[in-house]
This record gives structure tokens, C-alpha cells and sequence, in this order.
């Protein structure tokens, strides 16, 4: 017992001496550990020798052991305090230290757009429809109302596969699948990827990406037409733009027009805009009153139901949107691109 | 199609100002795409549309213009100088296939003296991109730029026999064209013959024997129509558009060929020709025009605006369609042989929606009828997993779905490749098999333009053949090479590698609930030898990761290590989820116990795993990997792990000795299956 209580003297004395040694985070860091260790700190080692003493002298014993681990904490406490003091004053932190940043990827600008032109027909009630990128001459062409053997098929130079097989020119043959499959109403979007036999350049791509719509139901007119694309464009631009309707020809549109806005960027005051060429007008969509030929040849009663047809390109919207000036960056995927628009 | 302003005005009456009609071609839908100033002229560059043969001469133009402002044509007086020995005494014309060539008409202008043309044709004509040639050339050219339609010209002389027979050509028969090259015919093929040899490919160029030369004194006119599908797979075949292929291809005007004759027989005859009397006009079954039924309520409805009937009989007679009025309201309308693409009711009503301005039919918005569910699920998938990617720091990108066979074969296993017939360059000539060859590509353009690290993904369709039929399925591919994070001045800089990109996998499967999934050792010709894992989810492989081989790599010109995986999005998003419910946890603390052991290198994490699975202890919540370690103190062939277990009971604060007990368990299930040692 009296070794017991000895002992406990002596760490205590211990204590104080290493105490003031203290200087830092990582010494008092020591000290802690020397003394309050789960394992083998001194602290420890005194409740250990407490079950080898006579059990008579036991509870005394366990008091002095709880009075010394108080003392311990609580004087540990105590420097721990002083040293942050000291620190504060001491070692002032450069709060101007760049901060740990993380690092978000980007979404590629098509998909911005893309989800953003998606967002704004899904609130007028529209749903999204996708379709195959390789398709077949009849669905491409033949159930759109082009005729056999006829130039309006150059309009578009296409990439074959097999004679019959081709990878479509255009995101319409999802129209026909869909008019196959559902009756009216119907009012759909859809958008994806679309391939012409165009070399790359800056305007042109073998491969872009395309959103078209479709409305059929009773009652639908151009002047349906008009409004919806109007009320899309002002949503897309912000409100910044006016539309300008022009006559125009598909064969599976009729009345058919090309839909321009007005430049976004220079409101037409500039002669050498890039994005208008000046004009003030920028060529921006495709649309039409769906053909009667291309209702019936999914049995849909033309007499009924009458429906329109619009169909974008995404590249086109971005480089008006952002001041893309070349067609090409968006399939280069240089990071210094990508990360720009997110 | 370029149109001489100052011609237009010859052609209608019109007081506006250039302006003004330039913004009228415009609203009908004549596109002025460019506009040139000369002297005393403009010329326009107008966009014309596949089905608007009629457009594609000056007086098809004037006639929109004339219809726009209201004013009539001019009439114009063609002249004559006829001489009295008629036309049959020159030639003999026979018509031998009536389908390609449903009508010719010829005439004979003698006596002319081939020479260079007036000034005011050869400017006319070269300030509309045609060349001077000589003046009866240049006289088929004009009347081409006037009516639309074209004709021909043949030095009589040289034709054999004056015979003049429309047939097919005759295998293995072959022409000396105007363009000086060598054509070779076959007999689907029409052609202008004489009694010997064909003279001319019949609607697309003339030989260049019967041509005008300076030493030609009478001339053949040659005003018929073709076929439009022949001359379109003629014109195709031979690789050669003309002036005359594109227009006949298109579908001329059937009642054209006289009138446009008559005014290159004029034209002549104002340098001195004499025009042998009368024409041959062989059109041995004339066309009749079929009248469309017309409703003034269909064109309300569809336009969507209230028409006046005078406006819309007004518009229908300038543009030369002729009305039968049934009643009231129903219209029997006969439209001009020259509108050969107003076939239908709604052609008709095209027509009036064009003059009635597209700018004056109001905007309005369909009503907001409920058609079915507008909820994608594949597409709000793939939007997660696009979210999920870019949060733990990979960028998006999107590469061309054809790509170069030589890169793409490095990935295609034993997938049978789909090739383009008519690629625009062989980089492009085959449609990916994998997502791979794009995105190595882009790590390679990335790390050679000064980027440090990329890591990047790609979400898009993968071909192949099955069977008989092409296979598009939705593809993910995500890779990292380099510097995974740039340097921060706290840490050292973070390297890309394998776990990183295996994390990611697992964060992502998670984060979309597809679980379990669990992966298995398995070589792939891609990936490094015992360096690619399969990724089963659900029971279903979906795809592997690993480390792209050197060789590979290098193909790429790419110096950093690859990590890869592609996952097969088709599978994953047809996987049903279950609906989210809601899981109690424990409100008591939990207690944690780490267990250091050494084991043998031998023994893979994935065993430690699924044995603590398979005893899992109900108080168990979780357990992970603390520490792996080798090399000294640890001895060679053996690794030091720490595990982190977590033990949590629902009801009750678990006790220091009710843990233990469960721990130990745990250690001794360990020690008697892999032989684990504690360490010190
Ligand atoms: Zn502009």
C-alpha cells in the first residue's frame, strides 16, 4: 500500500516535470499518452496494481487511483489550454491559403442543352421518346413521304450500311415508330444523334445531334405550330429573341417553314457579326404541318387529326448560346472545351 | 439559282424598289442567300426546293412575284423568221421508248452564222454563272435561265441519216461527250441516236460530235421531256450533273417543250437562222391534269386562321390554276402543268398559307390535352449516373459512333463490326464496338495538349451485327490516366489507379441501389494479365475493368497508365428496383473494435469478406479495410490488415464484454479458415 501511494507521488512529480516540457501539439500529444494510454499508460499500470493488493485496502486504494486519473485530466485539460492560447497568439494561420477545393466534372454542352430543351417541353406536357441511330430506308425515308429516285433525297448525304440499311439522317423515323405504335394525342420530343456524309468543318459534322417534336390531335393547326415554337425559343433564349417564320420545303411536312431568330447577340447592329453574318437573323429550325401521307401511312385518319413537326439541331443552339465558333470542338473533348459551360 | 433582277422586271410589271422584293422572295419562301451588285443589275442567289422545278428559271420566279404583288406577266413576243420548206423535209424524229421519253419536239433553224453572242447574252449569262460559248450555245442557255427548261442543240450535219431515234442504249455502246470524256452507256440509259450512233445522253449532255463548232451552218432543237427517275439514275450512274440532269430530274413541264423551242427559234433567227416551217412534236399520249378537290374549311383548319374566298381564288388564278367552283365552299381546282408538285388538297393549301404570310397567322398554343406518363426511366437513369460521375470529378465526353477499324479492333472481341458502305474517310468507316477507342483518344489528345490527368466518361450507343440485323445498345465507359487530382499544398498529388476507378464503380452502384455486385478475376485481351476484373450485378456480368495494355496504350501515343472499365447500360438499366423503404436504425451508441492481423499474401480481401459475411453476427452493422500493409516488419509473403469492425444492437447499449466475445468469434472464425496471427 505504501509502495501503492509512492508511486502514485512520483508520477505525479513525473507529470509536472514532463509537463513543462510542453510546447506543442505533439508533445502534449506524449504526455497524454504516457499517462492516460488504454493500454499502457501509467494511469493504467496504477488501476492495474490495485487487484494485486489485499482486498482490505482495495477501496482506498481505488479512490486514491480515481483522485490521480482526475488530476491527471484535469491538468491535461488544463495545458492543452494554455498551449491553444499560446498558439492563437503565436502561430497566426494565413486564412489566405487557397482552400481544398473539389473538383466537380463537367456535363458535355450537348447534354446541357439537350437537357435543357428536354426541361422546357417536358412542362408544356410533351414525353420523351428515343429510337435506333441505324435504320432501315423505309422508316428514314419511304414513311416520311420521299418520293423513289427523287433529288429531295440529296437534301441529306447519307451514310449506308447496306443498301437498305442506313444510319438516319434524322431523328423523324422515331416519329413514324411512335405514331405506329400510339394514336393520337400524341406530343413527343426526341432527341438524339443524326448522321450525314459531311466532312468535318466548322459548320458541318458526320455526326450531330438532333431534336425533333411531334403533335397530332384533333384540331392542330400552323397557328398551334407558331405559337409553340415562339413560346420555345423565348424560354431557350431567355426572351431575348424574336421569331421570323419562312416558307420552306420537307416532304414530310406541308405547309412546311424554317424557323429564324433573331441574333442574340448583336440584335442585328452589327455588319460583322459572326453568329448572324450580319443579318440579324440566325436559321435555327425546321417545321411543318405533318403530311397527310406520312399520317396515313401509319393509319391515322388525316380527315381527323391533323399534327405539326419541328426538328433542331443541338450544336447549333450551343454555338448561338455560348459563341461556339467552330462545329468541330464539341467531338475534339478537349478539357479546356468541356469544362467551359458547366 | 442565280436570278438577274433587271430580267425579273423584264418578265412582270412591278413598281417596289429592290428592297422590297428581295423581302418579298423571301416571305414566299425564296430564300435570297446572297446578293451581288453589277453595273446595272442585281443578281441574286435564291434557295430553291427539290420539288420547285418550276423555280429554277426566271419566269417560274416572276410568276411567284407577280402572284405576291398581284401584278400580272408581261406579255412577251417571240418573233419568227420562218422560211417556207417545212420541218419534216430536214429530219425524221422517232420516239422508240414513250416511258423515259414521253415527248420531243424539234425544229430547224438553217443558214445560221456560229459566232460569238451579243454583249448583252454573254453578260447576262456570265453574271449568271454560265460560260459564252458560242451564240447558239449560248442561246439554249438563255432560254434555259428564261423558262427553266432545257433544250439541246445539234449541228444537223452531223447527224447520220437525219434520222433522230429516243431509245436505250445498247450495251457496250460509248459516247464522246461535250465535257470531252468517254462515257460508256448501258441500257437502262436513254439516248439520243441517229441512224448509226447515239448522239447524245438524252436529258444530261450532248456528244461532242453533233455539238456546234464554228463550221456549223443548220441546227437541230432538240425540246423534249425525260423521264425524271431515269435521268436522276443516268445522271447517278455517270457521276454527272448538269445544268439540264438537275432539272429534268426534278420533272419539267410536260406543255414547256414547244413554247421553249419556239423562243430558241426565235432567238436564232434575230442572228440571221431561218426557221424551217411548223414543228415535230412527238408526244404520242398527251397528259391530262387531274383537278384536286379543294375546301376552303380544310384550309382554315389546318392554316388556323379565317380565309376570304376572294383572297384564296385571287391567289390560286395568279399562280395559274384554274377553279371549277362545285359550291361554295368545295372547289374543283386544275393547277398549271408547270406546279408539277400541286398534286393534293393540302399542296394547295400550302400555297395559300404562303401568300397569306406566315407572319400574319397569329401564335397560339395547342391545349394541354394529358397524353400518357411523360416519366423516362432509362433517361432519368442515365441523367443519375451522368450526376453521380461528374460529383466524384469525371468529365463528360462525347466521341463520333464511327471510328477507324485498326483502333477498334483492339476492343471488339468477338463481336461482328458493322462497316459504313460509303464512309466519309476510313477513321470513320466503322461503328464502335466499344467506347474504348474514343476515349483513349481523348486521354491521348488531352495529355498531349499539357493536361496533367484526365478522367473522363462517355454514355452513348455501341453497334454490332446480330445476325441478319444491326445492335445498338447503350454503353458506359469511363477511363482515368495520370493526375487524378491536382496537387494540393496540404497533401502529396494523387495519381490515378486502379481502386480510384473501381471506387467509382462501387460508389455507383450504390448510390443507384444496384446491388449486390461483386466482382471476379478474369482476363480480357485489353487489360493487363491479372489486371481486369468482371462486374457482375445482380448475377448478371455487365462488364470489366482493368488496366489497358501497354501496347495498346502506345497504339493511342499514350505514355501514363490506363485504367478502364466498360459497363453495358442496356442490362443495368433494365434491372428492377425495388421501391425504397424506410430502415430503423439503432438510437444506442456503437462500439468500435479493430482487429491487426497477418495473413498470407496469398489470401485475397475478397475471401476475408464473404467469410465475415457468411458468420456475420446480428450486432455486426459494418466492417471495413483500416490498413493493408507489406514489406518489413511484416515478412516477405505475408501482409498486415487491420480491420475495422462496428457492432450495434437495436435495443440496448451494448457492453464492452458482450462486444468482445462477439469479436473474438469473428478472430477465431478467421484464424481457423485462413490462419491469421495476430500482431503485436
Ligand atoms: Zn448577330
Amino acid at each position: 500500500m505504501e509502495k501503492f501511494e509512492k508511486d502514485i507521488e512520483r508520477l505525479k512529480l513525473l507529470f509536472e516535470q514532463k509537463s513543462k516540457t510542453v510546447i506543442d501539439k505533439k508533445s502534449f500529444e506524449e504526455l497524454r499518452n504516457l499517462f492516460l494510454s488504454r493500454k499502457k499508460g501509467y494511469v493504467k499500470e496504477i488501476f492495474n496494481q490495485i487487484k494485486n493488493l489485499p482486498s482490505s485496502q482495495k477501496p482506498h486504494a481505488g479512490k486514491l487511483a480515481n483522485e490521480f486519473k482526475e488530476y491527471i485530466v484535469s491538468q491535461l485539460a488544463q495545458i492543452e489550454k494554455n498551449l491553444s492560447a499560446i498558439k492563437r497568439e503565436e502561430e497566426k494561420i494565413d486564412l489566405f491559403l487557397p482552400g481544398e477545393r473539389r473538383y466537380i466534372g463537367s456535363i458535355h454542352p450537348i447534354n446541357i442543352i439537350q437537357k435543357e430543351i428536354e426541361e422546357i417541353f417536358l412542362t408544356m406536357g410533351y414525353s420523351i421518346e428515343e429510337g435506333p441511330e441505324i435504320e432501315t430506308d423505309y422508316y428514314n425515308f419511304s414513311a416520311l413521304n420521299f418520293p423513289e429516285e427523287h433529288p429531295a433525297r440529296d437534301m441529306w448525304d447519307t451514310l449506308y450500311i447496306t443498301d437498305d440499311i442506313l444510319l438516319r439522317t434524322h431523328t423523324s423515323p422515331v416519329q413514324v415508330r411512335v405514331m405506329e405504335r400510339k394514336k393520337p394525342p400524341i406530343k413527343i420530343i426526341v432527341p438524339g444523334r443524326v448522321f450525314r456524309k459531311d466532312e468535318p468543318d466548322p459548320t458541318h459534322l458526320p455526326m450531330f445531334y438532333q431534336v425533333e417534336g411531334l403533335v397530332v390531335d384533333e384540331d392542330i393547326s400552323f397557328s398551334h405550330l407558331k405559337g409553340t415554337l415562339d413560346y420555345f425559343l423565348k424560354v431557350l433564349f431567355s426572351g431575348r429573341v424574336r421569331t421570323r417564320f419562312r416558307p420552306s420545303y420537307f416532304p414530310f411536312t406541308e405547309p412546311s417553314a424554317e424557323v429564324d431568330i433573331s441574333c442574340p447577340i448583336c440584335e442585328g447592329n452589327k455588319s460583322d457579326c459572326g453568329i448572324c453574318k450580319g443579318t440579324g437573323w440566325i436559321e435555327i429550325l425546321g417545321s411543318g404541318m405533318v403530311h397527310p401521307q406520312v399520317l396515313k401511312n401509319v393509319n391515322i385518319d388525316p380527315e381527323k387529326y391533323t399534327g405539326f413537326a419541328f426538328g433542331l439541331g443541338i450544336e447549333r443552339i450551343a454555338m448561338i448560346k455560348y459563341q461556339i465558333p467552330d462545329m468541330r470542338l464539341f467531338y475534339e473533348n478537349d478539357l479546356r472545351f468541356i469544362r467551359q459551360f458547366s | 439559282m442565280k436570278v438577274s433582277v433587271k430580267w425579273l422586271r423584264e418578265l412582270v410589271e412591278l413598281d417596289c424598289s429592290n428592297e422590297e422584293l428581295i423581302n418579298a422572295l423571301n416571305k414566299i419562301g425564296l430564300m435570297v442567300e446572297e446578293i451581288v451588285e453589277e453595273e446595272d443589275d442585281l443578281i441574286l442567289d435564291i434557295e430553291t426546293y427539290p420539288n420547285r422545278p418550276d423555280t429554277l428559271g426566271h419566269i417560274g420566279i416572276a410568276r411567284e412575284i407577280s402572284t405576291y404583288f398581284r401584278t400580272p406577266l408581261k406579255e412577251l413576243d417571240f418573233p419568227i423568221n420562218w422560211i417556207e420548206e417545212s420541218v419534216e423535209n430536214f429530219v425524221e424524229i422517232t420516239i422508240k421508248d414513250e416511258e423515259l421519253c414521253p415527248r420531243y419536239v424539234g425544229m430547224i433553224v438553217k443558214d445560221i452564222k456560229v459566232g460569238e453572242s451579243p454583249e448583252w447574252i454573254r453578260k447576262r449569262l456570265e453574271s449568271l454563272g454560265f460560260r459564252s460559248i458560242n451564240n447558239i450555245v449560248d442561246i439554249t442557255n438563255y432560254v434555259l435561265l428564261l423558262t427553266g427548261h432545257p433544250i439541246h442543240a445539234f449541228d444537223l450535219e452531223k447527224i447520220e441519216g437525219r434520222r433522230v431515234i429516243i431509245r436505250r442504249a445498247q450495251p457496250g455502246e460509248r459516247i464522246l461527250t461535250l465535257e470531252e470524256k468517254e462515257e460508256e452507256l448501258s441500257n437502262e440509259m436513254l439516248v439520243i441516236a441517229d441512224s448509226i450512233k447515239p448522239i447524245a445522253i438524252a436529258g444530261v449532255i450532248g456528244g461532242e460530235e453533233s455539238g456546234i463548232k464554228e463550221e456549223t451552218r443548220n441546227v437541230l432543237i432538240e425540246s423534249a421531256y425525260f423521264n425524271p427517275i431515269s435521268i436522276r439514275k443516268t445522271s447517278k450512274k455517270l457521276g454527272l450533273i448538269t445544268e439540264a440532269s438537275y432539272r429534268f430530274e426534278r420533272g419539267a413541264d410536260i406543255e414547256s417543250p414547244p413554247r421553249a423551242a419556239r423562243i430558241a427559234a426565235s432567238l436564232l433567227s434575230s442572228f440571221g437562222g431561218k426557221v424551217a416551217k411548223g414543228l415535230i412534236d412527238n408526244y404520242p399520249n398527251p397528259r391530262r391534269q387531274k383537278a384536286i378537290i379543294f375546301r376552303m374549311k380544310r384550309a382554315e383548319k389546318i392554316i388556323g386562321v379565317p380565309l376570304q374566298k376572294e383572297f384564296v381564288e385571287e391567289i390560286l388564278n395568279y399562280l395559274g390554276c384554274n377553279i371549277d367552283k362545285t359550291s361554295q365552299d368545295v372547289w374543283q381546282v386544275q393547277p398549271p402543268s408547270h406546279r408539277i408538285d400541286l398534286e393534293r388538297e393540302i399542296d394547295l393549301i400550302e400555297e395559300i398559307a404562303r401568300f397569306y404570310g406566315y407572319e400574319k397567322i397569329p401564335s397560339q398554343l395547342p391545349s394541354l390535352r394529358i397524353t400518357e406518363n411523360p416519366f423516362n426511366t432509362k433517361k432519368e437513369r442515365i441523367e443519375q449516373i451522368r450526376k453521380i460521375l461528374i460529383s466524384m470529378g469525371f468529365d463528360e465526353v462525347i466521341n463520333y459512333s464511327f471510328t477507324s477499324p485498326d483502333k477498334d479492333d483492339f476492343f471488339k472481341n468477338e463481336k461482328n463490326p458493322i462497316q459504313l458502305k460509303n464512309p466519309i474517310s476510313s477513321l470513320f468507316s466503322r461503328m464502335r464496338t466499344s467506347l474504348f477507342p474514343g476515349l483513349l483518344q481523348n486521354i491521348s489528345w488531352n495529355l498531349n495538349r499539357g493536361a496533367e490527368g484526365i478522367s473522363i466518361f462517355e454514355i452513348g450507343k455501341i453497334y454490332e451485327w446480330e445476325g441478319e440485323k444491326p445492335k445498338e445498345y447503350m454503353s458506359l465507359g469511363i477511363v482515368c490516366s495520370g493526375l487524378f487530382k491536382e496537387r494540393y499544398w496540404k497533401e502529396k498529388e494523387k495519381k490515378s489507379d486502379f481502386f480510384i476507378l473501381k471506387g467509382t464503380i462501387e460508389s455507383l452502384f450504390e448510390k443507384l441501389k444496384l446491388l449486390p455486385f461483386s466482382f471476379e478475376y478474369e482476363d480480357c485481351n485489353y487489360f493487363e494479365n491479372n489486371f481486369s476484373l468482371n462486374i457482375n450485378v445482380k448475377g448478371e456480368k455487365i462488364g470489366y475493368i482493368g488496366l489497358i495494355r501497354k501496347e495498346i496504350r502506345e497504339a493511342f501515343e499514350i505514355e501514363e497508365d490506363v485504367y478502364a472499365v466498360e459497363i453495358n447500360l442496356e442490362s443495368l438499366l433494365n434491372k428492377s428496383l425495388p421501391p425504397i423503404k424506410f430502415k430503423p436504425f439503432s438510437k444506442f451508441p456503437s462500439i468500435v473494435r479493430d482487429l491487426s492481423f497477418i495473413i498470407d499474401k496469398e489470401r485475397s480481401y475478397k475471401e476475408i469478406e464473404e467469410e465475415i459475411g457468411k458468420i456475420a453476427p446480428s450486432i455486426l452493422v459494418k466492417f471495413m479495410l483500416y490498413d493493408y500493409y507489406t514489406g518489413p516488419p511484416v515478412p516477405p509473403g505475408k501482409v498486415s490488415m487491420t480491420i475495422r469492425f462496428v457492432y450495434s444492437h437495436p435495443g440496448k447499449t451494448l457492453s464492452a464484454e458482450e462486444v468482445q466475445v462477439v469479436h473474438n468469434r469473428i478472430f477465431e472464425d478467421l484464424r481457423n479458415k485462413f490462419g491469421i496471427k495476430l500482431r503485436e
